[in-house]
């Protein structure tokens, strides 16, 4: 079995003091000591960043961690948009499986703020494809678009969405880490300025800096409140919205759900709490959808529920989301991971979610080309 | 966008078999905050357009902001000069134009 020995957190938000290195080493540090392990007894490192390159001018972050540590491990970055993070965990528990090591740090970080927001949003678009970059798109257009999609489907309607970012605004509030530790009403988000219409800016995700590292171990010990990863997924899909069925199902995160919990004996019905990609509230609407804790077209109707505590249906993002919580591109699905282990373990402080054995994480880069989900629980 | 020769060059290649043709708007949205490549531009349209022959391609709506456009709406392609490099590149894109 695989135990998420070792958690460690950054503070996310706009930490112009901290450098790539000092966020890589903030974590690290962090998880290492969670885990009760020193530096030498992992085998293998794992870091998940989309742009370190373009933002910070800093590639070979083998080189960064063996300098930070004096060590000459096995380091790899791993790179897939906004899931760089859940994909470096994913293969970390591939190399686990395989029976090559034992002992695996992953580290997702994500250095945005050094550079103005416009710059960041074309570089964001790396993750879409050449034809929606000629045309101008930004990731919260290709994102509107399907806002209209499933509008214009199902009748779902902004107000509905505005929930996603209340409820996420509402965690993070509980979260001394998050990005924007405070609530906001349905009033402030109407109010709130247009990025890509219908989406408002209180609809999208900040940029954000920050790191979460985490130890994998194979271990059979346990205690009650240990977090193991039960199984994980990885699925892809187009990188253009145009060569997609249609705009409002993202498919790779079916496919990635379905092979989640095939041979599990965990039931989708078993998930107390969902860390899931809400880079933009429709993402989270769709999100429930599709990886079945709603039918189709019933998202806007779950976060509504969900959101006047609905106890049919899971906590979602407890930590506060890619919304509240913060989103380090490369950060985000090492922390979801870390999110519910911590929930798992009864470590969540004032935000912790009652009787939580079992979690799930959904990851996602660039519009869907791919899902990443992690399903933990306790053995 | 990084605007460099040979990756015009090679994107011009299929602009004969696309000016000209129709299609209609599938989705769309206005884009009000601007990625630094367009950031002299006013808010404009980026849509998803189905053509006659049925492929579907994310294209911007020209001439948007004199438009007030509508899921369902007629287009025809152009070619339309998109951005000008720091070194004097012109690129020249494939916009879409409501057919009235």
């Amino acid at each position: 079995m695989i135990k998420v020995k070792g958690i460690g957190l950054t503070q996310f938000g706009e930490l112009w003091d901290k450098d790539l290195k000092d966020l890589i080493k903030e974590a690290a540090d962090k998880a290492l000591d969670d885990a009760g392990m020193d530096v030498n007894e992992i085998e293998s490192v794992y870091i998940g960043s989309m742009l370190c390159g373009e933002v910070s001018e800093q590639s070979n972050l083998g080189g960064i961690f063996s300098e930070i540590y004096g060590v000459n491990i096995p380091v790899s970055r791993v790179e897939a948009a906004c899931a760089s993070g859940g994909m470096a965990s994913y293969t970390a528990i591939q190399a686990i499986k395989s029976g090559s090591i034992n002992n695996a740090l992953v580290i997702g970080v994500e250095k945005m703020t050094d550079i103005p927001a416009n710059q960041m949003s074309e570089l964001l678009m790396q993750a879409g494809a050449e034809d929606e970059r000629t045309a101008g798109a930004t990731f919260p257009s290709l994102f509107g678009m399907m806002t209209q999609a499933h509008m214009n489907k199902f009748g779902t309607t902004i107000e509905q969405l505005h929930f996603a970012a209340m409820i996420c605004h509402r965690n993070a509030a509980n979260n001394p880490l998050a990005q924007f530790k405070h609530e906001v009403s349905e009033g402030q988000i109407a109010c709130s300025a247009d990025i890509a219409e219908p989406l408002k800016m209180l609809h999208c995700s900040p940029i954000s800096d920050g790191a979460a590292a985490i130890v994998l171990s194979n271990e059979e010990k346990s205690t009650d409140d240990d977090a193991f990863i039960l199984n994980e997924s990885l699925a892809t899909d187009t990188i253009s919205l145009a060569e997609r069925e249609n705009l409002y199902t993202l498919k790779s995160t079916q496919i990635a759900s379905k092979q989640l919990f095939a041979n599990s004996e965990v039931s989708i019905k078993d998930i107390g709490a969902v860390e899931l990609h809400d880079c933009f509230s429709i993402a989270a609407c769709m999100a429930l959808e599709d990886i079945g804790f709603v039918d189709k077209g019933k998202g806007g109707e779950a976060l509504e529920k969900i959101y006047n505590g609905d106890n049919k249906l899971p906590t979602l993002n407890p930590s506060g989301g890619l919304k509240a919580s913060g989103h380090p591109v490369g950060a985000t699905g090492v922390k979801q991971i870390a999110e519910i282990a911590l929930q798992i373990r009864g470590q969540a402080g004032d935000r912790q979610v009652k009787d939580m054995t079992y979690g799930l994480t959904h990851n996602i880069g660039g519009s869907g080309g791919t899902t990443v989900m992690h399903l933990i629980g306790k053995i | 966008m990084n605007i460099q020769p040979p990756k015009v060059w090679r994107k011009s290649k299929n602009f004969k078999e696309l000016i000209g043709r129709t299609g209609t708007v599938l989705n769309f949205t206005k884009i009000h905050v601007l990625p630094a490549s367009n950031i002299n531009k006013k808010p404009y349209y980026v849509s998803l357009v189905e053509l006659e022959n049925g492929k579907k391609m994310t294209v911007q709506i020209a001439d948007s902001e004199h438009v007030n456009l509508k899921t369902g709406a007629k287009v025809r392609l152009i070619l339309r000069k998109n951005a000008v490099s720091d070194n004097g590149l012109i690129q020249y894109s494939i916009k879409a134009m409501i057919d009235e």
